[in-house]
């Protein structure tokens, strides 16, 4: 994905500003900022007019972040972006998100699967699989397409093995032992041990049709995409743009729309000015500072609180922070409510433990403690043995999505660790070289001139908190990029993954992340708040607190 | 001629096998991966292994290099793992793209320059002439993309006269497609506009210093003639700025690409180098080396057509 782009800031603040305060005196309905007006909204219900609701049709036009247009496979590329507008359009998987609401946090639903029971080894998962449901090419999904796409995934020796979608995948079928169809309507999946997981792994496992894989083969199937999803692929230009049309079989009903259209658009700038303009009615993260505009001007402003956070990831390894007294200081250190209703107009919000407030994951016992207080980080740092402060060199990606704005929030940032005495020097990196460094480790020697790094984790999954876990950590594992080890969350996580109750599973969860809040291997900075704004013609969406859309019941007036 | 053109390419061969070496060795010592973005997002590092086997990206680089170019030997640029596309399309559709930009930038850039320089040369010192400089001027030091940014928040944002991006709208069509062409030309040719502007001035108040300009004069031919005269005996050192401007401009502007979201050469670049997608940098690099190195041979060749001095120097 591209989760980057060379101008996201050098554009929109550096030139848009200058530009626009210099020549564009006459346009300055577009170009003037306006800081001091309302903001465009905190983490409110999102959805499209309601009186809106009764409708269809329309050409819905979305300016993506991606730099392109990611590939139709299984999954697409292009990052989460690539499975939210692509992925999850042309496929199902056997489990899907519930993300035609807005109101909880999406967990694993019925897909393809319409049920689906354990056996009392908990080892044994067997499936029941929706009947009637079609591919886009007619063709019928049944156990053996299931069974040919997890052989595609995982056999080498399979005819067609693909081994970019399998490296793609691994971390998503990585537990999974052996799986049989058990009739054309069930299929037994058995996992390596106890692992009630499974099902959020089995989301980014997508089912494509195996007429179509076996036709156009491992390297053209990507022109020939064939799913059983809500949408299908009429036309896609590498670099240029993809245009889908509805199923008009999906087992969830046709969707409303006539059209979607797909454009890479990396460049916020870019996107706001074709939102205004209307060459799109959806544009995901517009800059920040163009919000309160375009309130005035009708648009939707859709913000709404999901599990997706900015932190800085911090170097365990070594001195300062393999001293969690030292980590702890600058928890306090971070004015995070400055950073969200100054810098970024209310488009995040305070992260003061790796979930956000109210999520079943979030330790309410722990709370929201780290509050800024740069008096006790000082006081901290003393304590720590660092009553001079210290130096610390911090790597960040310069776009990319899903990162948000990180160069002004690193300046911020670097701003307050100033003023309790800690000096740091902002290390720009490509998007790549971040995820590079997050593959590694801190610990491995080339990585070893880092002390913390940006990143934007998705933190949806019980498995994305993994992260966290003992045996995460490089070479042994992926991706405990700080080295933190703790014992007590290792054994929380080991009793979680076979939990097969949920509640007791989120409990087991949220005492663990209240352990990592108080060890403090990363220093909370914001939570995302998904921020995308749409023409005020596009009709019945509900954001989801989610990453991942549903365009089932979205339309567009003309 | 034929055998100076051939000695001209051959020439150029060494160069081009020099520029894919060093794209091939900076792309290898850049920190990142190129399987970074290809895996999972928890992947282990066996995982990474494995795909990097699978992928012949194990091999030492030395041995990667020489795989390549018997590939390239062969007319195989490979497979984009990035863009699980063959190379070759991937950089033919980039180029075709970059091709209409620059062809439109060069018209527009030539056309412009070449008029404003003469009409400065000829105005030598007014008020017409200075306006002239600034605006060269302008055009030489506003950055691209600062422009882009602009005519976007004018035509596109403000006026809603022409889209902001992409090259195609809803429907298409040939119209659809100019509209979405004009504001990235305007872009990309501002740097053009000013270069030839000022070479095309310098070098006609240049020429109309020489004497031969007084006999001309003298034996009573008028202003035209004189000035198509003058033209001609001023046109190499253009000529040289032009065929250097439009190769430049074949080379794709990652900046003016990126803004507009159009797909050319530059853009893929970038992209690729993003992703650490060394064959299609690899293929895509090359492939403006030998534009430039053409175009250069293509002025020379026009160069030696119109003036006789050269042509007997050949």
């Amino acid at each position: 994905m591209n989760r980057r782009t060379l101008l996201q800031f050098t554009v929109q603040g550096a030139i848009l500003a200058p530009a626009a305060s210099l020549l564009m005196a006459a346009c300055s309905s577009v170009a003037s900022p306006a800081p001091t007006a309302a903001p465009a909204t905190g983490a409110s219900p999102a959805a499209s007019p309601a009186a809106a609701l009764n409708g269809t049709g329309g050409t819905l036009v979305i300016g993506m972040t991606a730099g392109n247009i990611p590939y139709p496979n299984t999954p697409p590329n292009e990052g989460a972006e690539g499975s939210r507008f692509v992925g999850y359009n042309i496929y199902d998987a056997l489990t899907r998100l519930n993300v035609e609401q807005g109101n909880t946090t999406p967990v694993p639903s019925p897909g393809l699967a319409e049920s689906w029971k354990t056996a009392s080894d908990n080892l044994t998962w067997t499936f029941q699989l929706r009947k009637g449901v079609k591919f886009h090419d007619g063709t019928d999904f049944n156990a053996d397409a299931v069974v040919f796409q997890l052989n595609r995934l995982t056999k080498k020796d399979f005819a067609f093995f693909d081994p970019l979608q399998a490296a793609a995948t691994a971390s998503f079928t990585m537990m999974i032992d052996t799986y049989q169809a058990v009739d054309p309507q069930s299929i037994q999946i058995k996992t390596k041990s106890p692992y009630s997981f499974l099902l959020w792994d089995l989301l980014l496992v997508m089912i494509p049709s195996p007429t179509a894989v076996q036709k156009y083969g491992t390297k053209d199937y990507v022109n020939h995409p064939i799913g059983t999803g809500p949408f299908f692929v009429t036309k896609y230009v590498d670099g240029q743009i993809m245009e889908l049309a509805p199923n008009p079989t999906y087992w969830r009903g046709k969707a409303k729309l006539d059209k979607m259209i797909l454009r890479p658009m990396p460049d916020p700038a870019s996107r706001l000015a074709a939102l205004q303009s209307g060459d799109i009615n959806w544009a995901e993260v517009p800059p920040p500072d163009s919000l309160a505009q375009l309130k005035t001007q009708g648009y939707n402003i859709l913000l709404k609180t999901y599990p997706h956070s900015i932190v800085l990831d911090y170097n365990l390894s070594k001195p300062p922070f393999n001293n969690v007294k030292a980590r702890v200081a600058l928890q306090y250190a971070i004015d995070r409510n400055r950073m969200c209703n100054d810098l970024l107009d209310k488009a995040c919000s305070p992260a003061y433990q790796w979930m956000y407030t109210g999520h079943p994951w979030y330790d309410p016992t722990v709370g929201d403690k780290y509050q800024y207080n740069p008096a006790k980080a000082k006081q901290l740092l003393t304590e720590a043995g660092y009553p001079n402060g210290f130096k610390i060199n911090v790597a960040y990606p310069t776009g990319g999505s899903g990162n948000m704005w990180p160069g002004p929030m690193m300046e911020l940032v670097q701003s307050n660790f100033k003023d309790v005495g800690v000096t740091m020097t902002m290390a720009p990196l490509e998007w790549n070289d971040i995820l590079t460094i997050y593959r590694a480790g801190f610990a491995t020697p080339e990585n070893q001139k880092y002390d913390a790094m940006y990143f934007s984790p998705n933190t949806s999954t019980p498995p994305s908190l993994l992260g966290f876990a003992t045996s995460r950590i490089q070479p042994n594992g992926c991706c405990n990029v700080t080295g933190y080890s703790n014992p007590k969350v290792d054994a929380l996580f080991q009793k979680a993954e076979s939990e097969f109750d949920t509640k007791k599973q989120d409990a087991l969860l949220q005492q663990a992340m209240g352990l990592v809040t108080d060890d403090s291997p990363v220093a909370f900075v914001v939570h995302d708040l998904n921020l995308r704004v749409l023409s005020p013609k596009v009709n019945g969406f509900i954001q989801p607190m989610s990453w991942y859309c549903d365009f089932l019941n979205v339309w567009v007036s003309k | 001629m034929l055998a100076v053109i051939g000695k001209r390419l051959a020439m150029a061969v060494p160069s081009l096998f020099g520029v894919s070496i060093v794209i091939f060795l900076l792309l290898n010592v850049l920190p990142g991966d190129p399987l970074a973005g290809l895996l999972a997002p928890d992947a282990t590092p066996a995982d990474r292994a494995a795909l990097a086997k699978q992928l012949g990206l194990d091999a030492p680089l030395p041995v990667q290099y020489v795989t390549w170019l018997t590939k390239l030997a062969h007319g195989d640029l490979g497979q984009s793992f990035s863009r699980q596309r063959p190379v070759a399309e991937l950089v033919g559709t980039a180029f075709t793209n970059t091709l209409v930009l620059a062809l439109a930038a060069a018209a527009l850039g030539l056309t412009i320059g070449m008029t404003m320089g003469i009409i400065a040369a000829l105005r030598t010192g007014s008020p017409v002439d200075q306006l002239i400089s600034i605006l060269s001027m302008m055009g030489l030091s506003v950055p691209s993309y600062w422009l882009a940014v602009l005519l976007i928040i004018i035509f596109s944002a403000t006026l809603r006269w022409l889209p902001s991006a992409g090259m195609h709208g809803i429907n298409g069509g040939t119209i659809d497609f100019l509209k979405h062409l004009i504001m990235p030309a305007i872009a990309t040719s501002a740097v053009t506009v000013g270069m030839v502007a000022k070479t095309t001035r310098a070098s006609l108040i240049e020429t109309f210093g020489h004497d031969f300009v007084l006999t001309l004069r003298a034996k009573g031919l008028s202003g035209w003639r004189v000035l198509e005269h003058v033209v001609k005996n001023a046109a190499p050192p253009i000529m040289t700025m032009a065929g250097l401007q439009v190769g430049y401009l074949l080379g794709g502007s990652v900046l003016v690409e990126t803004i507009f979201s159009w797909p050319g050469l530059g853009q893929l670049i970038f992209q690729s180098i993003q992703s650490r997608d060394l064959r299609v940098t690899q293929a895509a690099v090359l492939v403006i080396a030998v534009t430039f190195v053409l175009t250069n041979l293509a002025v020379d060749i026009l160069q030696t057509l119109v003036n006789p001095q050269l042509r007997r120097a050949g």
